[in-house]
């Protein structure tokens, strides 16, 4: 017959292990929050570092500038955009890679700038970040746009123009191979300007960015800033970007025509009012990529009337 | 029929003693935790405010070529177009653009006084684009630049004078 005793616990041992299991359980609980916590508050501070790092970058009377970001470990640089408000917003998120816990925790807050226009993927990994920027002009200055990559990833420009190899050669910047031959390195991405098949195929004459299976419009400004922000970046993202570009452009375009009133009340008449309005009114109404190009004619027109004025607007 | 419960004594003093401890143990820890919340939002605080000073430094140094005050007729790097800075204090769009709280143009020389408006624009001395004077607003960043201007006698020309641009970063 089986012994039915069993092993007989106190009352004190029992209320000893129950209490402890749920200290030592409340412990993991907290210090995981408490990391995780100050994960999202680092991440955070990270990002509005990497915003304020930004502003030497851009540019004053310079047509690009180049520079590298750093990290100590390496790190995933989220960039996000959005379209809400007068001026929409740039995010910029980081995450570190972790043993602890998930190896690449997503930024929970992005740090929000709404002066600020990143071109890129929907994240950059490595160790350093490659940035180049240049000034946007339509037909003045509207902002300074920034382009971002790993410096792991490659590049290679296949029958690339004049313009464009002048522009990397001056910029020096590494990751980026232009090639005379049509011959790339292996696992580069490839940019062609004359054949399609590539990962990114530009048309010069019609304008046009195909990427992803998506087609994106460009306009030619005078540094070439939005041809390369459709090849660095992600279609969505270059739509929204565009379309943020276009509502600073239109907040502008509201305070050259109150300088062109301000200027014509103390005697010199610009007669650039109405077209200033029409401009305001069809860039903050920009909806489409292909919109571009009505936006780029009328900037033209714009540019060509204020270049003959005695008192400039701008 | 009256029905009774025999507890041994020895076990209940156990547990009201396991309780006492318990409760010691969370107020201990209780206060740590206090001490450690405290030090850490102090510490969170000067960062804070170092952040603000630093980004409100980069701004004012950068705010001469933002497209909206640059003066651009002459390609010069810290000229501010005051025309365009009098529109900008009308519209409501920029009120949270640069994340300042505090942002103000002021003509150093030659010697004037006032704010400006339309009306008494260019005989005036400050523009007031974000916030208010008499607000508290931290440490305030400052650099010196040239405030530019279209004049117009007989003939039209550009007029420069001194000037001195002021901001503060926005609170959390």
């Amino acid at each position: 017959m089986k012994n039915k005793k069993g092993f007989e616990l106190s009352f004190g041992w029992l209320f000893s292990i129950i209490v402890g299991i749920a200290f030592i359980s409340a412990a993991i609980y907290i210090s995981t929050k408490v990391l995780d916590t100050s994960r999202d508050f680092q991440s955070a501070e990270d990002a509005k570092q990497i915003g304020v790092l930004l502003n030497p970058l851009e540019t004053g009377i310079e047509s690009s500038k180049s520079g590298v970001i750093t990290f100590s470990t390496n790190t995933r640089t989220y960039f996000s955009c959005d379209n809400i408000g007068y001026f929409g917003n740039q995010g910029i998120g980081i995450s570190s890679e972790s043993s602890v816990g998930e190896e690449w925790r997503r930024p929970s807050v992005m740090s929000k700038f709404k002066g600020k226009y990143i071109f890129s993927g929907n994240y950059v990994e490595g160790e350093k970040m490659a940035v180049f920027v240049k000034p946007f002009y339509m037909p003045y200055k509207i902002a300074d746009v920034m382009y971002a990559f790993s410096e792991n990833e490659v590049f290679c420009f296949v029958d690339s123009p004049n313009y464009v190899e002048k522009d990397f050669s001056s910029l020096g910047i590494k990751g980026i191979n232009i090639s005379s031959n049509g011959e790339c390195p292996r696992n580069s991405t490839t940019v062609c300007f004359s054949k399609t098949g590539c990962d990114i195929d530009v048309n010069p004459e019609l304008r046009t960015v195909r990427k992803y299976k998506k087609t994106i419009y460009y306009a030619e400004d005078d540094n070439y800033a939005l041809l390369y922000a459709a090849i660095f970046s992600e279609p969505g993202m270059y739509e929204c970007q565009l379309k943020r570009l276009m509502k600073r452009n239109a907040a502008l375009a509201d305070i050259y025509l109150s300088k062109a009133l301000s200027l014509s009340s103390r005697g010199c008449n610009s007669n650039l009012e109405s077209e200033m309005v029409m401009y305001s009114n069809s860039t903050s109404k920009f909806n489409n990529t292909i919109e571009i190009r009505n936006v780029k004619d009328m900037s033209d027109e714009i540019k060509r009337r204020n270049d003959a004025l005695n008192c400039k607007l701008f | 029929m009256l029905l009774t419960a025999n507890y041994s004594k020895k076990a209940q003093f156990k547990v009201q003693e396991m309780a006492f401890t318990v409760v010691a143990i969370i107020i201990f820890f209780g206060i740590g935790a206090v001490f450690l919340l405290l030090i850490v939002s102090d510490n969170l605080n000067s960062q804070v405010e170092l952040q603000r000073a630093e980004e409100a430094k980069e701004i004012v140094r950068k705010i001469a070529v933002s497209p909206e005050l640059a003066f651009t007729e002459k390609g010069c790097d810290s000229c501010l177009d005051m025309d365009k800075a009098l529109a900008l204090k009308n519209s409501e769009k920029y009120d949270d653009f640069w994340d300042l709280e505090y942002l103000k143009i002021i003509t150093i020389y030659p010697n004037k006084s006032g704010e400006c408006t339309k009306d008494n624009f260019p005989e005036c001395q400050s523009i007031t684009l974000i916030g208010e004077d008499e607000q508290d607003f931290g440490i305030t960043q400052g650099t010196y630049v040239s405030l530019c201007r279209y004049e117009f006698k007989v003939l039209g020309y550009y007029r420069c004078e001194l000037g001195k641009v002021m901001a503060s970063g926005r609170n959390l």
